[in-house]
């Protein structure tokens, strides 16, 4: 297991260095002059070559790309060129934020989506069974910007019950983290149900009610565990998306968090801090995965049995 | 099942108890308050002394407070508000700050200054000479607005209270009426500080003769709070005590959550940054829009090196083809203010009685055949090339078509514009909207021949004459300067090399009971807001 997991974070690093060198080669390529950016169309031409020149824009691809990753190694992300601050402290001061929005969503979103997902699954064709796919049909299909906007209108400009700017209060929390949550909830529902149903139609869970298992021995003790797999991959897979930023939702409510930060410096052309965003998102995406796989070790016997020590066992 | 609904029922009970806490609008008084203005004995009939703090929107977070960086919203309040320039411009007229009073020696190559003698910076050092001077020599090495400090070669301080600035350039002492007005742009640093402290310093640290002072500053969210600071020198300078002491700015990234946030009453001000939710503002109860001109210019730009533009008679009758006001209607309709004057109507130097080019496209046919241009005319040598603002190209292109000009249009990235623009790889260019200046002299930059390839002559117009009547009425800083001003701008007008299409404005929207006035370019003092009653 030990061995399995050092392989799979030795693999993550020739995945980094081939996203890095992918996106630098992109930017270094494509058109653009960060100095007459961020100077403006009126600046004079010796201002911007002076500041093309501090930004190391004006040297070979090559020089740039090796100083890029020696920097990277001692530390160094990089000066963003539109704030002329360490991009570094920019990612710190902004990842808090998005990983508060990327868990608590995920939270609400799990509890919503796996506990309706099992209510539904127990009580399939049910009126609330009906009702509540539907919703989570439509939940899915809707675009997050659309539900935001909607609750902007309604929650805050009608009714005026909540800020739109969560750097107001913690009310402001309230309405970013639900509509990220709300589109995961609906596909965590219909994905447990479904993984519920196919669970609780399998063999041992006749067998252990003929025992005479009650109900919820059956349902929490048996069926969930082997129903959550693929309920579990999917939330990581989410939440790896959005460690990385959920740029929609951060964009809607102008929250401060690294997705919106990478697209606005992917628009500005800064390259410091789309390289270093990408690194990050990166790594932790890679990170989460690893922890998803580590997961399953732990939560199915079959996988954790096929890489014990000395032997590897065939299913 | 029944659990379960009882977990919902409580839920929604805790959602309302949230909801129900109060319709908070985010850091503003609402009627209540820390006191309100203190004793003003100038206060207005209609003030609301009872309400001392304002919300404000931001549109972006403020990543640094020095003066001497680039400015954009968040900073550009902190450098009006918390620092102080020697003068202002309110409109064409230049109004005295931190300096009492200036004056040109004989030849116009120095302009003195005499300083106020009760200023006090916010860490209590007093205002003297040595401070002008250290701040003009950062501002030189600032890559963002050395511009602004340029042509001053020489500062002397003969005493505390007055320094002297010596105008001109690599060659020597030169008169350079210009420098006034840059004087408003070079925000003032104390000197010791400067000496003491790095740039660095001063990107996280205020400290400014100003009335106001960062009270708290996140740099992620960019929710900054301003406060008034006791210790104040100028109240006698505004007449009163102020009477908003707090304000409090949000950042709101996208003009959707702008005018959400003002019309929920959210925030209190608003600078709209765009046109898309201006027609629902309008409507909106209890706010009020304002439109604020400013110095951004928008122009066509005629390659006068290439055919057909290199002729004087083609170029003006492009100008009559224009219909101005459909290009605003395209995306301007509620800001831009259309105009043909190549010199900005709130400019030094602006005159409205020189050649106009209205919407005329007879007269444009008119001057196309007095140029012995064969209509339909297909242009060969070079396109239209643009980047952005494709509405306003189709509508130009059409104009042109209208009168038998026929270009090819040609979209590219913008900084292939730019160096295309540099180059003279192209028969049609769009200028970006800016600001050159107050001053006509400032238009020397798009006009100057030495700056064709180098600098902003985008047009790559090569005429000594004009060169020669722009330096004249730069170097000239007696009240002679109008006449030449008269003259330069009908002789550009004439010639045409550039067309102006419009002057863009700002639009503030607030609520209705806050007095805020704001100047040309949206620039605002808190010191002359009050709520009324």
């Amino acid at each position: 297991m030990i061995k399995y997991v050092i392989k799979r974070i030795l693999m993550v690093i020739p995945t980094m260095l081939a996203v890095l060198i992918i996106i630098f080669t992109i930017l270094a390529l494509s058109p653009g002059n960060p100095g007459r950016l961020i100077l403006g169309s009126t600046a004079r031409q010796e201002q911007v070559d002076a500041l093309n020149h501090q930004f190391g824009v004006d040297q070979p691809f090559l020089t740039r790309l090796w100083n890029y990753f020696r920097d990277l190694l001692h530390g160094d992300f990089g000066t963003s060129y539109t704030s002329q601050t360490p991009v570094i402290n920019e990612i710190k001061g902004r990842f808090p934020y998005t990983l508060k929005l990327a868990l608590y969503s995920m939270g609400l979103a799990a509890v919503i989506g796996i506990a309706l997902g099992i209510i539904t699954a127990i009580r399939q064709y049910s009126i609330m069974d009906n009702v509540l796919t539907s919703i989570a049909m439509i939940l899915a299909a809707m675009p997050s910007f659309f539900f935001g906007m909607f609750a902007i209108y309604i929650f805050s400009l009608k009714l005026g019950w909540l800020p739109t700017n969560s750097s107001m209060s913690w009310k402001g929390w309230i309405l970013p983290v639900v509509t990220a949550a709300l589109n995961t909830a609906a596909a965590l529902l219909r994905l447990t149900r479904a993984s519920m149903l196919e669970t609780i139609r399998s063999d041992y869970i006749r067998t252990a009610r003929a025992k005479g298992a009650d109900e919820r021995t059956v349902i929490w003790k048996h069926a969930l565990r082997n129903a959550l797999m693929p309920v579990i991959t999917s939330l990581a897979l989410r939440l790896g998306g959005m460690l990385g930023g959920s740029v929609v939702v951060e964009k809607v409510f102008n929250f401060p968090g690294l997705g919106n930060y990478t697209v606005t410096a992917v628009q500005a052309k800064d390259m410091p801090t789309v390289m270093s965003s990408t690194l990050i998102l990166s790594t932790l995406f890679c990170l989460v995965m690893l922890l998803v796989d580590i997961a399953y070790g732990f939560i199915d016997p079959r996988i954790r049995a096929r890489y014990t020590t000395g032997s590897r066992q065939r299913s | 099942m029944k659990r379960i609904l009882a977990i919902v029922l409580a839920a929604m009970m805790l959602f309302a108890v949230c909801a129900a806490c109060n319709k908070d609008s985010g850091g503003s008084n609402n009627g209540g308050g820390s006191g309100g203005g203190t004793n003003n004995a100038n206060a207005p009939a209609n003030l609301d002394a009872g309400r001392d703090e304002v919300t404000i929107v931001l549109t972006g977070a403020a990543k640094q407070i020095s003066p001497n960086y680039r400015l954009w919203n968040a900073e550009r309040i902190t450098a009006w508000n918390c620092y102080e320039t020697l003068l202002v411009y309110h409109g064409a007229e230049p109004v005295p700050y931190l300096a009492e009073s200036w004056e040109y020696n004989a030849d116009g190559t120095q302009l003195t200054f005499h300083l106020r003698k009760d200023v006090k910076f916010s860490d209590g050092t007093p205002f003297v000479a040595e401070d002008v001077k250290a701040s003009i020599e950062n501002n030189k090495e600032s890559a963002y607005q050395s511009n602004y400090s340029d042509d001053i070669i020489d500062i002397q301080c003969p005493d505390d209270h007055t320094v002297v600035l010596t105008t001109g350039d690599e060659s020597g002492p030169k008169p350079n009426a210009l420098v006034l007005y840059n004087m408003t742009w070079i925000y003032i640093l104390p000197h010791e500080k400067l000496a003491k402290e790095t740039n660095e310093w001063f990107k996280e640290n205020l400290c400014g003769t100003g009335p106001y002072t960062i009270k708290n500053w996140d740099k992620t969210t960019g929710a900054t709070v301003w406060e008034y600071r006791d210790d104040y020198w100028g109240v006698d300078y505004w007449g009163h005590e102020p009477y908003i002491k707090k304000i409090t700015g949000y950042v709101y990234e996208d003009e959707y959550s702008r005018s959400i946030a003002i019309e929920s009453g959210e925030v209190e001000f608003c600078r709209l940054y765009g046109e898309s939710t201006y027609d629902t503002l309008v409507q909106a109860k209890g706010l009020k829009i304002e439109k604020v001109p400013t110095l951004v210019t928008y122009y066509l730009i005629f390659n006068t090196e290439k055919e057909p533009w290199n002729n004087k008679l083609v170029r003006q009758a492009a100008s009559y083809a224009l219909n101005r006001q459909m290009i605003l209607e395209t995306t301007n309709k509620a800001t831009g203010v259309a105009s043909s004057c190549l010199a900005n109507s709130m400019m030094v130097g602006y005159y409205n009685d020189v050649q106009m080019y209205d919407y005329n496209p007879e007269k444009a046919k008119e001057l196309l055949k007095q140029a012995g241009l064969q209509t339909p005319y297909d242009i060969t040598d070079g396109t239209f090339i643009y980047g952005e603002n494709e509405l306003h190209v189709q509508v130009i292109a059409q104009n042109l078509a209208d009168i038998g000009i026929n270009i090819q249009l040609d979209k590219r990235d913008t900084s292939t514009v730019e160096t295309a623009q540099f180059n003279g790889d192209f028969s049609l260019s769009l200028s970006g909207q800016g600001s050159y200046g107050n001053d006509l002299g400032h238009l020397s930059q798009i006009f100057y021949s030495d700056k064709i390839g180098t600098g902003l002559n985008w047009a790559h117009y090569r005429n000594s004459e004009v060169d020669k009547m722009f330096l004249d009425y730069i170097q000239d800083v007696s009240d002679g300067r109008k006449e030449k001003a008269h003259k330069l701008l009908e002789y550009i007008q004439d010639e045409s090399p550039y067309a102006l299409l419009f002057e863009q404005g700002e639009i503030f929207v607030y609520e209705e009971k806050l007095h805020c006035p704001m100047f040309t370019d949206g620039i605002y003092f808190f010191m002359n807001w009050y709520w009324t009653k």
